[in-house]
């Protein structure tokens, strides 16, 4: 459990940008949209949340704007920005590259000898 | 729906120390998910209370949160720090070129200095103004310790001779121009402190050493009654620790803004402050004994948390953000 927050922890921005790069969403619509894509593995702890998407606004990936949701109330929305969309491309490629290494590791002791 | 007075709310509005319109926009943001996920819980089949309860919970330590927030929003830009560490590094260039003794380089000085502080203050006060906005305070503070002299004189003058030296507007006008001064100074140091007192501690950085300067010119002023030759090597050697210990109050300023964490800010000026007045003493090798340098080294430390006293209680914190809030959501 400790390794998954670890790992969450270091994956917060790949998360959330991938999820914004769909469309425009606000805090808690975003937590819902990730429990559900994840099948409920990744849980993010609110408080956590809500400043990482200010700081990805104040480097200037996202830009947050307030808006009417559906059922009419007002929220927080936050929106990729171009320069957001090409750091997340940066990072999926890393993020891939990342994994293909500890799956290269990892695999040959996954294989159980015959 | 959430009562105002939430706790949570609360204390997250205490620990942002932020301006008054990112703390709204802070909190409106924290209450509007809270009123989802409560709504979320309601529709499960839990109680409001129950609802809200839970939902603040799994927002997790509202000191947690404000922290985060505050790292974020207080940490500056390069640009930013420069322009807030400028003023140190043209104070150091001024005695590193011993030109801080012309009338001209010191009066464009102060005028740069107090151009940038109105401007800034009119702006909406930019944190890389508040350096600048320090050396304007010195000229009060130099006009004080005259007017000050004035009044101290004529008290004398009076317990001795029993009349006063000098005529008796003058003394009215020096007690006017202290109360007036100090007033407008505190007004300005409490909207400064208002929001963080650090950075107003971060303001008057400077004024200890220039202090302690001030002080060891005034213990030696021997040393301008003696010969061309060593005036002008003692003054090099002054001048140049002088230049250094303002290129260190620059890179304490830099560190200040690029940092956001309001432990390390708080470490940084406590230990930049005392530290260059001990260098100052351990250079200048003056007549000031080491019992008075550490006095002079507590009392710096206190003048410069002295800001804190200006800090608004928790209490004003969340009702001026709530108030805020409030007018927000009925425009």
């Amino acid at each position: 459990m400790l390794y998954r927050k670890e790992l969450l922890k270091g994956s917060t921005e790949t998360i959330l940008l991938s999820v914004l790069v769909v469309q425009p969403m606000y805090g808690y619509q975003l937590v819902k949209d990730i429990s559900k894509k994840s099948s409920g593995y990744l849980n993010f702890k609110e408080g956590t949340l809500y400043p990482a998407l200010h700081r990805l606004e104040k480097e200037k990936y996202l830009i947050g704007y307030w808006d009417t949701s559906k059922n009419g109330q007002k929220r927080r929305y936050y929106k990729i920005t171009t320069l957001g969309e090409s750091r997340l491309a940066s990072m999926l490629s890393e993020w891939n590259e990342f994994s293909q290494a500890i799956n290269l590791i990892a695999q040959p002791k996954l294989v159980k000898p015959s | 729906m959430i009562p105002k007075s939430n706790r949570f709310i609360e204390n997250v509005i205490s620990g942002l120390h932020l301006d008054p319109v990112q703390s709204t926009e802070i909190v409106d943001e924290l209450q509007a998910h809270i009123e989802d996920r409560a709504q979320d819980l309601v529709d499960q089949g839990i109680s409001v209370d129950q609802a809200l309860r839970q939902a603040t919970q799994e927002l997790g330590e509202s000191d947690a949160i404000a922290k985060g927030f505050y790292e974020v929003h207080s940490r500056r830009s390069w640009r930013h720090a420069f322009l807030g560490a400028l003023p140190h590094i043209l104070l150091s260039l001024m005695f590193a070129l011993h030109v801080w003794t012309e009338p001209v380089i010191v009066a464009a000085m102060l005028g740069t200095a107090l151009v940038i502080s109105v401007l800034g203050w009119r702006a909406g006060r930019p944190t890389w103004t508040f350096p600048w906005l320090g050396y304007c305070i010195l000229i009060p503070l130099i006009s004080w310790g005259l007017a000050m002299s004035a009044v101290g004189y004529g008290a004398w003058g009076v317990l001795t001779r029993g009349s006063l030296p000098l005529d008796i507007p003058i003394y009215i006008v020096s007690l006017a121009y202290i109360a007036i001064s100090m007033w407008v100074v505190i007004k300005i140091a409490s909207r400064v402190a208002r929001n963080d007192w650090l950075m107003a501690s971060l303001t008057v950085l400077p004024i200890p050493f220039l202090a302690y300067w001030f002080l060891y010119f005034y213990n030696q002023q021997e040393l301008f009654n003696q010969s061309a030759n060593r005036i002008g090597l003692t003054l090099q050697e002054i001048d140049s620790t002088a230049a250094i210990i303002f290129l260190i109050i620059a890179a304490a300023t830099i560190i200040f803004f690029r940092v956001g964490r309001r432990a390390v800010r708080l470490a940084l000026l406590a230990i930049t402050t005392p530290s260059v007045v001990v260098l100052a003493w351990l250079v200048y090798k003056s007549g000031i004994g080491p019992l008075a340098v550490f006095a002079f080294a507590l009392t710096s430390i206190a003048v410069l948390m002295s800001p804190a006293l200006f800090d608004r209680t928790p209490a004003q914190i969340v009702r001026t953000a709530l108030e805020k809030l409030q007018i927000r959501r009925k425009s």
